[in-house]
């Protein structure tokens, strides 16, 4: 009774089991032939399109020189692993929820932000390897170009690490200080540096300039003769009495003039047909 | 910085004499009456024979500096923008030769090569 029973419960068991397990594999396999396929699809188009051509301008070539895969391969193998995993996921939601389908969603769920921080490296990459070119080719005349533009590569590719490990997700509590610090104290390095080494030739520029100011000011302002001249010859007029008819006006001219008398004539037409 | 001074000075001396010529009313001079325009250009004679004599060119600096000493004296003496008096007429006279700017300083440079 209690044998038959169990069996029958067994029975039951396997019986409700084996279509389940039939549609696990057969979502498995196909997922896994689309993944191929669009592994092999990904590859080609990428291939046609120039990816990997575009990307050797940056210096992930370098970076990938070891590894049997080039840009658009890996790409493509992480595509291939993101459909199997996709795949994974629907076939082990057939049993209901459990365990492993709760950690392949987080698998999944996690991937774009994955894929962004690779982007980010590449992108980092990218500049940072341009950036060192046209420094180093800047300051290609100097002994220490070389070491600057290493200097400049080598801290924006930590700044695109930090990022794209910020992006993941891993240890934002131990990178974003150690950003901070970092920065901070190139910034305290350049302020000093900078700053302490201009104090003395900036103070020394600055009393040659308050000093030239103070010369030239009152100069400037009322020392120069046609200055003089303007008060001299304002006065001379406001001491004849208001209101002077036109005719006496020229007389408030200095004789100096004696020898030129006809100047006024001549002078007198060209400002008329001055537009 | 010090090649530059001479250049500021001369573009500061140029805005000084068009502001002053603006507050004149330069612009309208074509509609003035002949007798008004005979006596500015009197005056304008007046101004570059006096500091042609002196010594000084015909550049803006030396206007402006001019027309600051005529008109610094006439503050003085309570004199306003608008009052149309020998102040003015001078200060038209400066503002005539800065603008008649070529043809009045090579004028100036015959009337120095002669005196």
């Amino acid at each position: 009774m209690d044998i038959t029973q169990s069996w029958n419960d067994a029975l039951d068991a396997v019986i409700t089991f084996l279509p389940r397990f039939a549609a696990f594999l057969v979502i498995l396999f196909i997922g896994w032939l689309v993944a191929k396929a669009l592994r092999k699809l990904v590859d080609v188009v990428l291939e046609r399109v120039g990816f990997d051509r575009a990307v050797e301008r940056g210096g992930v070539r370098r970076a990938l020189a070891q590894s049997k895969y080039d840009a658009s391969g890996l790409i493509a193998t992480l595509v291939y692993y993101a459909v199997l995993l996709l795949a994974l996921q629907m076939a082990f939601g057939v049993f209901g929820p459990n365990p492993v389908s709760d950690l392949l969603s987080d698998i999944v769920a996690w991937l774009p932000q994955a894929i962004v921080a690779v982007v980010i490296i590449v992108v980092a990459t990218a500049v940072a390897s341009a950036l060192g070119d046209l420094v180093g080719s800047a300051l290609s005349s100097l002994s220490y170009g070389r070491m600057v533009a290493k200097i400049v590569q080598i801290f924006v590719i930590a700044l695109g690490v930090i990022a794209a490990l910020n992006q993941i997700g891993v240890a934002t509590t131990v990178t974003t200080p150690v950003l901070i610090a970092v920065l901070a104290t190139v910034a305290g390095v350049i302020i000093v540096g900078v700053g302490g080494g201009m104090l003395r030739p900036m103070e020394q520029r600055w009393e040659r300039w308050l000093s030239r100011a103070e010369r030239e000011i009152p100069e400037a302002r009322s020392r120069t003769e046609a200055y003089q001249r303007g008060r001299e010859d304002a006065l001379r007029a406001q001491e004849t009495p208001a209101g002077v008819p036109p005719s006496e006006l020229p007389t408030s001219r200095p004789a100096p003039t004696t020898g030129m008398p006809p100047t006024t004539p001549t002078t007198s037409t060209p400002p008329r047909d001055y537009p | 910085m010090n090649w530059l001074a001479p250049r500021r000075r001369r573009t500061i001396a140029q805005r000084e004499l068009t502001s002053l010529a603006a507050s004149i009313g330069m612009e309208t001079r074509s509609q003035w009456a002949p007798g008004l325009l005979a006596e500015v250009d009197q005056h304008a004679a007046a101004v570059r024979d006096i500091l042609v004599v002196t010594g000084h060119g015909l550049g803006p600096v030396e206007l402006a500096d001019y027309a600051r000493g005529v008109e610094d004296v006439a503050r003085e003496r309570g004199w306003r923008h608008g009052d149309d008096d020998w102040v003015s007429l001078r200060l038209a006279g400066v503002c005539l030769l800065a603008m008649a700017d070529g043809a009045m300083a090579s004028i100036a440079d015959g009337d120095a090569a002669l005196s």
